[in-house]
């Protein structure tokens, strides 16, 4: 061993840092003349004597400056700064890329909270899992809203041994007035039976729940309240409990409060709730009125299929009339009852901008490599120059991360406002909507995927930058080994076409749906057409004179300026939530076989003031009073199914034990839903219809006004009227019908605009994909371009040759987008109106459309193609 | 950084000493044995080094990489030569260096 120890040695190159070369040839100099005059024993320790000696300065300068001064402290400041100034000279490029990293962060954080908040979250009691609605359902009228009997509530809770608590509520009309602190104001209100705060076990925060003595028809009268009331009505008073209130001309004391916020069920606004139980005898205490909404909790270690056998069983046995059919047993977990009919549309909507997502992604990886490539030579300029390896990739990465992470900021800003969007436009009110978070996590993580992606993506440039090839780097730009790009863009690009013809079919499905059910004849007229809701107090029109009140009210109403007809009529068509029970008819000669009608008790100018028309017979008029014989119209489907192929005038039929004769048909109307189908109505003047036995039911009416006046201003003169007659009535604010048949066409025309709005969105994304592509393949081969046009090529035949090229790609593309439409489709069969999920004209329609936007796109690079100068290309870049 | 006024440390004032004697020429080798020799202790050519480091951010010398001696297995050197403002740096701390010595000799009894 003869050289200068080789740890030392390497213990100095570290240390020296750039003067190692110099420091390590100084000491072997040294090192050389004293092993001459002294021997290598003493040289090598004179040597290491030096390394350990010097150990200390070195590093303590290292640590004033850790590396050669005009380098790395500025560096990473530096290359940030430089990647702000190249994002800078090309706007659009970066924008595109930070606009799609922002809504695609933005949009995917979004819908997976909506799902999250909506769908999976569990509900805000104790072992929510084990609650469930329990029903039985008419297998022949699968549509109805179901409902159990007084009867069959207390059976179950006899002997239903898989509940360990069960409870019902009334779900007809929720709306009552009540009287409070001298204000009179109008909320919703549930009834329910006695074992339903078990059900639920919400937190008391004051007083207590009801006992079986509020449950008895005789007991007290009281009242729980919620907390969103007692906070915000009553001041959270510490005192409330003993205070009482008046529940709909019924003095209550309220005995506590119950914790519901947040609770979205059964409704997120209940105000109280109030205790039912009807006398024997009572209409509601019967075998035939269905008005329960059984909730109840399973038995831990029961299974709901388990229950629901048990309850299959108690069903049969339970006792009905020989005409009523089997009923069918179900017990449902409450979550899925909840949010089972928004469901279709939450995973519709997450697929759609799932698909929208991949297309934007697609295209952004388009953009990303086309920018990695431009740069290649200036890359090869900077290793040219002594940047290192290193440097170089170091460089690339940050480019990427500020591109990411100025969208990844974005993109967080961007999450909770799309949710507040979606929820806007949805129609009518998202169940669970108040349970929606952006949870931090999520957004992280969306923000780390798009990181990662986007270094991926780049990462293949930096690769190139790697194994640059100076020479040829310098003279080309973007060289023949690029040709592995070219393949792999190419996929892409098909694949965005891919998913854009899918999104686009089932977006223009939508919208044909929608235009379909918008173009349905609602059977009225709605515009200048308005209505409210009128409540009167049984207590205070005894006897009969609800319906003269009604009649009253509308003819002060129609005496008024600008109004043409008045009428009240008990229910509206088109009805948000299911309201009314149908009622059965049987022709008078034919008894024993029923039909299911819907009961109008309307007063004269009904059919004027809907403008309901009148296929035959005459109108009902203020002659056909209570004294005078029972008189009623009917509509056509009635006709037909009763009376088909006969005159209908004349002939009677019974309607709730009373005879009617029918003196006029008029013309269907859409009750239920522009899609769904007509049922038979019956429409009997009030005065004749009311029953003194059960007021309560002609009470509320709703009171209809055509005029050519807007409803704000018609609001103001109605409850003037209205005030002139009975001043406590209450008076709900009055809308235009034309605004409630729009409300029917909402979830239609929601779910067109969303997957319009992204299968558009698709479509822009993919032209601009076709156009980069094109762009960059007439930038890459400008050359041979140039030598084919200087040989005498004619220019239209290479500009022909780019636009070929970019329909083959879109044929590519519709080969593989039309069958994932197909499948894609079939998924939303459900949502679809008077067209088929494989309608040949909607796919032949979009391909076309995809092979235009094609032609469209590869424009302007064709041109640019047909336009090289063939000496410039030849001679340089 | 100006160095007008500053104060030099003690190992760079023999650094810059040391290349005034030695003029043309300096590199590593010859700094480490100048110093050496002079004062009779061992010096670190990390030391070294690290001072011309420092010396070069203040300005007072400058460096010259030469090409690969004309030898076979011939290294480069990194030759050091005083700026004009090193020469400056210099003349005042000697200048004042022998200005508090002057008539403390005897008493410090400073020999060879």
């Amino acid at each position: 061993m003869t050289g200068p120890p080789r740890w030392a040695s390497r213990l100095l190159g570290w240390a020296a840092g750039p003067d190692a070369r110099w420091l390590l040839a100084d000491l072997e100099e040294e090192f050389e003349l004293l092993r001459m005059e002294r021997g290598p024993a003493a040289a090598r320790h004179w040597y290491a004597a030096q390394a350990l000696r010097s150990i200390g300065p070195l590093l303590r300068r290292r640590s004033l400056r850790p590396s050669s001064p005009r380098k790395a402290p500025m560096a990473l400041g530096l290359d940030v700064r430089f990647a702000l100034r190249r994002a800078r000279r090309t706007p659009l490029v970066t924008t595109a890329i930070v606009v799609t990293i922002a809504l695609g962060i933005g949009a995917t954080t979004a819908v997976y909270s909506v799902v999250r908040g909506v769908l999976l979250k569990a509900l805000p009691y104790p072992d929510p899992d084990r609650i469930v609605r329990v029903m039985t359902i008419n297998p022949a009228r699968p549509g109805d809203l179901p409902s159990e009997t007084w009867l069959d509530l207390q059976a179950w809770h006899r002997e239903a041994g898989s509940f360990e608590a069960m409870g019902g509520l009334w779900e007809g009309g929720t709306m009552r007035t009540i009287t409070f602190d001298d204000r009179v104001q109008r909320f919703p209100v549930t009834a329910v039976t006695a074992g339903f705060a078990d059900v639920l076990r919400m937190t008391l925060l004051a007083g207590r729940t009801f006992t079986d003595a509020e449950f008895h028809p005789d007991g007290p009268r009281a009242v729980v309240l919620g907390a969103t009331f007692w906070r915000t009505q009553l001041g959270a008073d510490p005192g409330v409990v003993g205070r009482t209130i008046v529940v709909a001309d019924t003095v209550r004391e309220i005995i506590g409060v119950l914790d519901n916020e947040g609770s979205e069920f059964p409704s997120p606004s209940t105000a109280m709730w109030m205790p039912v139980a009807p006398r024997p005898g009572h209409w509601m205490a019967g075998g035939r009125s269905r008005w329960i909404a059984v909730y109840a909790r399973l038995r831990p270690g029961v299974t709901a299929e388990a229950a629901r056998a048990e309850l299959q069983v108690l069903a049969d046995r339970s006792p009905r009339e020989p005409d009523q059919p089997v009923r069918v047993a179900r017990v449902t977990p409450l979550v899925s009852y909840l949010t089972g009919p928004v469901r279709p549309v939450l995973l519709l909507l997450s697929a759609a901008v799932v698909v929208a997502l991949i297309v934007a992604c697609a295209n952004v990886a388009i953009l990303l490599m086309a920018q990695a490539e431009a740069r290649v030579r200036e890359l090869a300029v900077r290793s040219a120059l002594g940047g290192s390896r290193r440097r170089i990739n170091r460089l690339l990465a940050i480019e990427t991360m500020v591109t990411a992470g100025v969208g990844g900021l974005l993109g967080v800003a961007l999450a909770r406002p799309l949710v507040d969007l979606f929820l806007r436009f949805y129609p009518g009110r998202l169940v669970r909507a108040q349970d929606i978070s952006i949870d931090p996590m999520v957004l992280a993580g969306a923000i780390a995927a798009v990181a990662i992606a986007c270094v991926a993506v780049s990462w293949p440039g930096a690769r190139r930058a790697r194994r640059v090839n100076l020479v040829s780097d310098l003279k080309d730009g973007a060289g023949a080994a690029t040709a592995g790009r070219a393949g792999f863009r190419g996929v892409l690009v098909v694949l965005q076409l891919a998913m854009s013809v899918a999104l686009v079919s089932g977006g223009l499905l939508l919208v044909r749906s929608f235009t379909a059910i918008a173009r349905v004849d609602p059977g009225f007229e709605p515009r200048d057409l308005s209505y409210a809701i009128l409540s009167a107090s049984p207590a205070r029109h005894p006897g009969d004179r609800i319906p003269e009140l009604y009649a009253e009210i509308v003819e002060r109403v129609r005496a008024l300026p600008g109004v043409e007809h008045a009428a009240a009529v008990n229910y509206l068509p088109l009805p948000t939530s299911v309201v009314g029970w149908g009622s059965n008819a049987e022709r008078t000669d034919r008894p024993g076989v029923e039909y299911e009608i819907q009961y109008r008790h309307v007063t004269a100018e009904y059919l004027e003031s809907m403008r309901l028309p009148l296929r035959r017979g005459r109108p009902l008029s203020a002659a056909d009073g209570k004294a005078a014989p029972r008189v009623a119209l009917v509509n056509e489907t009635f006709v037909a199914q009763a009376f088909p192929g006969e005159d209908p005038l004349g002939r009677t039929f019974n309607l709730q034990g009373q005879t009617w004769e029918i003196v006029g048909v008029v013309g269907d109307m859409r009750y239920w839903g522009l899609a769904k189908p007509v049922m038979g109505e019956i429409y009997a003047p009030l005065s004749q219809a009311f029953s003194q036995q059960a007021p309560q039911f002609f009470a509320g009416q709703n009171l209809l006004v055509r005029s050519s006046h807007d409803p704000v201003a018609l609001d103001a003169m109605v409850r003037e009227a209205v005030r002139a007659v009975d001043p406590t009535m209450a008076v709900g604010g009055m809308t235009s019908m034309a605004e409630r048949v729009d409300r029917a066409l909402a979830p239609e025309r929601f779910r067109a605009m969303l997957v319009g709005g992204l299968g558009l969105l698709a479509l822009i994304l993919s032209g601009l994909g076709i156009y980069a592509v094109m762009t960059w393949t007439v930038a890459r081969r400008t050359r041979e371009i140039g030598i084919r046009l200087a040989l005498g090529a004619p220019a239209g035949r290479v500009r022909g040759e780019v636009l070929r090229s970019a329909l083959r790609l879109t044929v590519a593309g519709a080969v593989l987008g039309v069958p994932l439409a197909l499948a894609g489709t079939r998924l939303i069969r459900g949502f679809l109106i008077e067209v088929q999920p494989d309608d040949p004209i909607t796919l032949i329609g979009v391909t076309v459309g995809f092979l235009a936007l094609a032609l469209f796109a590869a424009l302007v690079p064709a041109r640019r193609a047909s336009r090289v100068n063939p000496l410039a290309a030849i001679r340089s870049e | 950084m100006g160095t007008k006024g500053r104060h030099l440390a003690e190992f760079e004032l023999y650094l810059l000493l040391a290349l005034a004697h030695l003029g043309e020429g300096a590199y590593g080798v010859t700094i480490r044995r100048e110093i050496e020799r002079r004062s009779g202790r061992p010096v670190a050519i990390g030391a070294v080094y690290a001072t011309l480091a420092r010396l070069e951010d203040k300005g007072l010398v400058r460096f010259t990489i030469s090409e690969p001696l004309p030898v076979p297995g011939g290294r480069s050197r990194k030759y050091v030569r005083l700026t004009p403002s090193g020469e400056r740096a210099l003349k005042a701390s000697a200048t004042m260096l022998l200005r508090m010595l002057r008539g403390l000799e005897p008493r410090l009894a400073i020999t060879e």
